[in-house]
């Protein structure tokens, strides 16, 4: 721990205030591994210490800790932590972003479940299609070392967010990214759906079903985000180029898994004038090969 | 340690009041005791074994509590507070439980049985004394009172989740008597009444465990797979991921890859599994700790179902741990699924997956190669083959890639290169299997190349082998047969068939070897023999797909032996779900019914199955039909015009050239096709423009005005977008453009010949490309074409001339025995016209001259010449040659005859012809022979 004069005279008298105001009665803690604690204001991290304010016989101190010495961090921010069960998603975003102010200098440090607010501000920013301000925070959180949940879930949001503000360059950029990345997507299906959109738009039938129907190949019991648009998306695409029986099979098994045509897809009839697609190979005697076999 | 509550005991009093935890109760129980009269002291007062009792029962020693109940029991039955009922009243049900949990199951017994028969008066006790007691004799093996017991307690259960424990017991008892089926239904009625949804879902793992175990996988697939998983709410990850694997495996075994796949993905990835039960089984732990200690002992029933599941998921998280990962696998299966589903893309995405995966590389790449070529995509497959070869050199499986590779070179119709890569494998694979399978192969594809006696000779070494897998020694005996067959070798072939219908091979093979010989019978007119097989077929195999082609032939056997109501009624049985086989079952009835006299029911039956039949190319041959049996222009201009509005836009109708036909003979205009032509063009009906062209075109051909015929073709290709013509402009288009001497005609006919296979207008193309290769003086290249035209079993326009033009390419590769073959056939054939004829008789002479014998040339030369002088081209050419040969053997008197004979005949004589006559009659004026004949 080092410690070193914080303020000069003038500006112990507004540290003084800020603890006053931010913890009448309570103060941020620090618990350090040896078991001791310390009180005050954390107010940020420098050259990868933390960095904690606090008061110190009328004298201002800032003491600084190795992160590696810290075994918790207590915020004093559980007023808001408990004013967000009775708020609207709408009114939660304000509260959200007050404890993302106070938490996230620290977020590489501070616990998984005090992170997972820090998140749930990112999702209410999505939930409340503040996507441009998505967009500003990921890039910086994407340069820090957090778990790789945590962070596969900003690379998401980042991605509907660019995708959701119409950004198509910078949506394909992280949906490649991703993919590319080689990370499952039996969970999320959104970048397969970027890039399958993208190529549908462009008339590229084969290469828009081929990337849609690549998430709902490893589809599992568990619910897959977009997996509903990456059904829609094949389907329209196999309409489109007449794939065979791939629209009608398709949708039998969208709709066994109880899945909605979403709204923002319309679905396109088949294409009339395009040859259909059959996929069998070809064979100088398809009745015998198929009645008795062939090695 | 539990907190059990139940109601509060008093010596004075009982008061029925909220119910209180057992330690408070226990508590009371005890400080309420030393008021009662002590009559008789054993060796402890009451309160004291209440107290032990109590102390016991608390600390979980349940022997000691048990024993205890059991000495208050015996020992102070006789207390007036026993006697009232008050003390067994609360004593009996603790006394049950802890001998139950001690398994003392008698004393359980007993203790229960006493309570419930005297004491039992408050339904929450009733009801867990009946649960309690069923357990003791389900633990001590009376599985039928235990039954009972757990009904009873069902039909005595305040809620319908208690009914639902109970139900999930008794299936357990019943599947354990050997009853899985009464077993399921008990869970069924669970599933049915829509109970909590952890006992729903134990019930609906538990059925289907049971339906597996007794083989029932039907009715394991229906439970899997009827209704989603609420996968968020329930533990039982692990089990349910077991069962949907073992269901999967079972599905596949038994050829059912829709719920195969279904069952797949109901799967989680190992890894994914093993954290998502480790989960669960925490979140369950903590909710079960949370919650116990507010359990009332009538609610210990819960507790028993909580550790019983906990215990259950326990097992199977040990189980996981100790299993491999599995999830490659997984891939590989629904892979699998997916390509025998016809669904090759999702195929290819999964298995380029497990490619990358580098686990089960061979059968990813097997699988890949496989989807890839189900997509059409022949070469891509090879040259996923060939990347195996390069990444594992050494690995046995490249034989299965080579094989692949042949499978690619077979499919893309290049039977030679096929036939030499399988001869690779046949002699040089590493397994029998292989070897084998590549010699299956090469009998295929000889049969593609229409080399029966090859073929057979293939197939029959394979049939020789010894410890030949059964379905593929019948597949080797099947096509001994087919081979036969194409050969047109029907008494051989149908020996052939017999045999293997005869003999033990699985039962497709044999049931193939059956129909078979129907179709040998009929060409050997053994109608009666054919007639009980094919209805002995009929009967046995309802359901197998030769169905509706054995009820076509049986129409037709009973149409040759004049059964015609018979054969009317069997043309009618067949569906219109075949649409080919339908159409040919209409135009059999139709014939039937007009031998019959019955031309207006004969009409009725066309219209009817023009109505059901929208597949517009088996439709056309329905409208020619009908149009057959019009009696009127008018009624044929309905016909004609139905056909039109349906279908004359059609890329896909057949039969258009002869209804265009018999449009131009029933009208009178003089090109009735220009008006309709220019109607069409402007409705952008560009098909049936281009098929009025091409019928015109036809039409002056037929009327010998080759060069109109050749603009009409042409004015195709001005006035028609190319994707819109249909097959049969794009082969007179090829061919029209081939014959001027355009490579687009040839690219044009190769493309034909690659997208329309079975076309009948395929030997107009093959043809075209015959005859673009000999004007190339290519007569390799254009001998496998002109042989394919003239071999075709559909007719066509230019077949003479093709014949002619095959000859002619023959006699260029030095094949003179063939070429004469086939020149004579032509001279044989009465409707070939003289002019051809004359033209065959120059063709065998020029054989023979090529082949070095003068004299027999010049025989079939005066044959033309003296058989077909009107025809001055092929005369002129019959002297001259002749008079030439003449001069070669050295006769030249008679070339000075011929000659003569020449210029006498044809005043008129072209220049050209007149100076090469003149010529030989000078070389020969001084000739010795001639000087002798004149002295």
């Amino acid at each position: 721990m080092k410690i070193r004069r914080l303020l000069k005279k003038g500006q112990c008298a507004v540290l003084l205030i800020a603890l006053a105001i931010t913890c009448p009665s309570r103060a941020d803690t620090l618990t350090l591994r040896s078991g001791r604690t310390h009180q005050g204001l954390l107010i940020g991290t420098e050259a990868g210490y933390v960095r904690l304010a606090k008061l110190e016989e009328n004298s201002e101190i800032e003491l600084r800790f190795n992160p590696d010495d810290i075994s918790a961090f207590d915020f004093d921010d559980k007023d808001l932590t408990n004013a967000l069960a009775a708020q609207s998603r709408l009114e939660q975003v304000p509260t959200l972003e007050r404890i993302f102010e106070k938490r996230y200098p620290f977020i590489e440090y501070i616990s998984d479940q005090q992170r997972s607010l820090l998140l749930d501000y990112l999702q209410a920013l999505a939930d409340t299609q503040a996507f441009q301000r998505i967009l500003s925070l990921s890039k910086p959180l994407k340069t820090k070392t957090l778990p790789a949940d945590f962070l596969e879930s900003i690379e998401l949001l980042a991605l509907e967010a660019a995708w959701q503000l119409g950004d198509r360059a910078l949506a394909a950029r992280h949906a490649q990214a991703r993919i590319d990345s080689g990370k499952p997507a039996a969970r999320n299906a959104l970048p397969w759906l970027v890039l399958a959109t993208i190529e549908f738009e462009k008339g590229n039938d084969a290469r828009a079903l081929s990337l849609s129907l690549h998430p709902l190949v490893s589809l599992d019991i568990r619910e897959c985000a977009f997996a509903n648009y990456c059904y829609a998306l094949a389907i329209n695409a196999s309409s489109r180029s007449n794939y065979g029986n791939y629209p009608a099979l398709l949708l039998a098994e969208m709709e066994k898994k109880e899945l909605a045509w979403p709204d923002a897809i319309e679905r396109l009839p088949a294409n009339p004038l395009s040859d259909s697609k059959r996929f069998s190979a070809k064979n100088p005697f398809p009745d015998n090969i198929q009645l008795i076999g062939n090695p | 340690m539990y907190t059990f509550r139940f109601k509060t005991f008093s010596r004075d009093k009982f008061v029925a009041s909220a119910p209180r935890p057992l330690a408070l109760t226990l508590t009371f129980l005890l400080c309420s005791t030393p008021a009662l009269p002590q009559q008789k002291i054993v060796f402890d007062s009451l309160p004291q074994l209440l107290e032990r009792a109590a102390a016991a029962f608390q600390v979980g020693d349940y022997p000691t509590a048990s024993e205890t109940f059991i000495h208050i029991q015996k020992n102070y039955s006789s207390e007036p507070d026993w006697t009232s009922g008050q003390l067994p009243r609360k004593i009996l049900p603790l006394s049950g439980f802890a001998s139950f949990r001690a398994q003392k199951f008698e004393d359980s017994l007993l203790a229960f049985d006493l309570f419930l028969d005297q004491y039992a008066e408050d339904p929450d006790q009733t009801s867990l004394a009946l649960y309690l007691k069923a357990q003791a004799l389900d633990k001590s093996g009376q599985a039928a009172k235990a039954l009972a017991t757990y009904q009873e307690f069902s039909d005595n259960a305040a809620s319908d989740s208690l009914k639902g424990i109970a139900a999930l017991k008794i299936s357990r008892i019943q599947y354990d008597a050997g009853s899985s089926p009464k077993a399921i239904a008990t869970l069924q009625n669970i599933l049915h009444a829509k109970l909590a949804p952890r006992i729903a879902t134990q019930a609906r793992l538990r059925a289907i465990r049971f339906a597996m175990k007794s083989g029932d996988t039907q009715t394991a697939a229906d439970l899997l797979l009827s209704q989603n998983w609420k996968v968020d709410t329930m533990p039982e990850l692990a089990m349910l991921n077991f069962s949907a694997i073992e269901l999967a495996d079972q599905r596949l075994a038994a050829g059912d890859h829709q719920s195969a796949l279904s069952c797949l993905q109901l799967t989680l990835p190992y890894p994914r599994l093993l954290s998502e039960q480790k989960s669960k089984i925490t979140q369950l732990k903590v909710r079960y700790h949370q919650r116990r200690s507010s359990l009332t002992l009538q609610q210990s029933l819960w507790d028993d179902f909580y550790k019983q599941i906990i215990t259950n998921l326990d097992a199977q998280l040990k189980a996981l741990e100790d299993s491999e990962d599995y999830t490659e696998t997984l891939r590989l299966r629904r892979a699998l699924c997916y390509l025998q589903l016809d669904r090759p893309i999702e195929a290819s995405l999964l298995s380029q997956q497990l490619v990358k995966s580098d686990v089960h590389s061979a059968s990813a790449y097997k699988l890949w190669i496989r989807s890839t070529r189900h997509l059409g995509q022949e070469p891509q497959a090879i040259a996923i083959a060939k990347s195996y070869i390069a990444k594992f050199p050494e690995s046995e499986d490249i034989y299965e890639m080579l094989f692949e590779i042949a499978v690619s070179q077979f499919n893309l119709e290049r039977y030679a290169t096929a036939i030499d890569s399988f001869r690779l494998l046949a002699n040089s694979a590493h397994t029998p299997t292989l070897r084998n399978a590549a010699l299956f192969q090469i009998g295929l594809a000889q049969a593609a190349l229409e080399n029966y006696a090859p073929a057979l000779s293939t197939f029959s070494k394979l049939a020789a082998q010894t410890d030949l897998d059964p379905q593929l020694l019948g597949q080797a005996k099947l096509w001994e047969g087919l081979c036969l067959f194409y050969q047109r070798k029907f008494p051989e072939a149908l020996t052939a068939f017999e045999g293997v219908s005869q003999s033990k091979f699985p039962l497709p093979i044999i049931i193939e070897a059956q129909f078979r010989r129907i179709t040998c019978l009929y060409p050997l007119q053994k109608y009666e023999s054919a007639i009980v097989d094919a209805s002995d077929f009929l009967q046995r195999y309802p359901r197998h797909a030769r169905i509706p082609e054995t009820q076509v032939l049986l129409g037709d056997l009973y149409s040759a032996q004049n059964q015609l109501p018979k054969a009317i009624a069997i043309y009618q049985q067949v569906s219109p779900d075949f649409p080919e086989l339908f159409s040919q079952a209409t135009i059999g009835l139709s014939s039937s019914l007009v031998a019959l006299g019955k031309v207006e029911e004969a009409k009725n039956a066309l219209d009817q199955a023009i109505a059901q039949l929208s597949e517009p190319s088996f439709v056309g041959e329905l409208f020619i039909e009908r149009l057959a049996l019009a009696n009127e222009d008018a009624e044929r201009n309905t016909i004609i015009e139905h056909w039109i509005h349906d279908f004359g836009n059609d890329k896909e109708s057949a039969g258009a050239i002869e209804i265009l036909h018999a449009q131009r003979e029933i009208r009178n205009e003089p090109d009735p096709r220009t008006r309709e032509y220019e109607n069409a063009l402007d409705a952008k009906k560009f098909t049936y423009a281009a098929r009025l062209l091409l019928s015109k075109a036809l039409n002056l051909q037929s009327n010998h005005r080759p060069h109109q015929a050749e603009v009409a073709i042409l004015q195709i290709q001005e006035d028609i977008p190319a994707d819109h013509l249909p097959p049969e402009c794009i082969a007179y288009l090829g061919l029209t453009l081939a014959k001027i001497d355009s490579a687009q005609g040839k690219n044009l006919l190769e493309k034909f010949v690659t997208e329309n296979p079975h076309s009948p207008f395929s030997p107009v193309a093959y043809f075209g490309l015959g005859y673009a290769a000999f004007e190339q003086n290519s007569p390799s290249e254009a001998l496998p074409w002109l042989r394919l035209a003239t071999q075709s079993y559909f007719e066509f326009p230019q077949a003479i001339e093709a014949k002619i033009l095959l000859s002619k390419t023959l006699r260029q590769k030095n094949e003179y025995t063939e070429s004469d073959q086939l020149l004579s056939e032509l001279l044989r054939d009465r409707s070939v016209p003289a002019k051809i004829k004359a033209e065959s008789l120059n063709l065998l002479a020029k054989n023979q001259q090529s082949a070095g014998t003068p004299e027999k040339a010049i025989a079939y030369l005066q044959r033309s010449y003296a058989l077909y002088p009107a025809f001055q081209d092929t005369a002129i050419e019959a002297y001259l040659l002749s008079a030439r040969l003449f001069q070669i053997i050295g006769d030249d008197p008679a070339a000075r005859r011929t000659c003569q004979e020449l210029l006498d005949r044809y005043p008129a004589l072209d220049e050209t012809s007149r100076e090469e006559a003149i010529q030989i009659l000078d070389a020969t004026a001084t000739s010795p022979a001639v000087a002798n004949i004149e002295t």
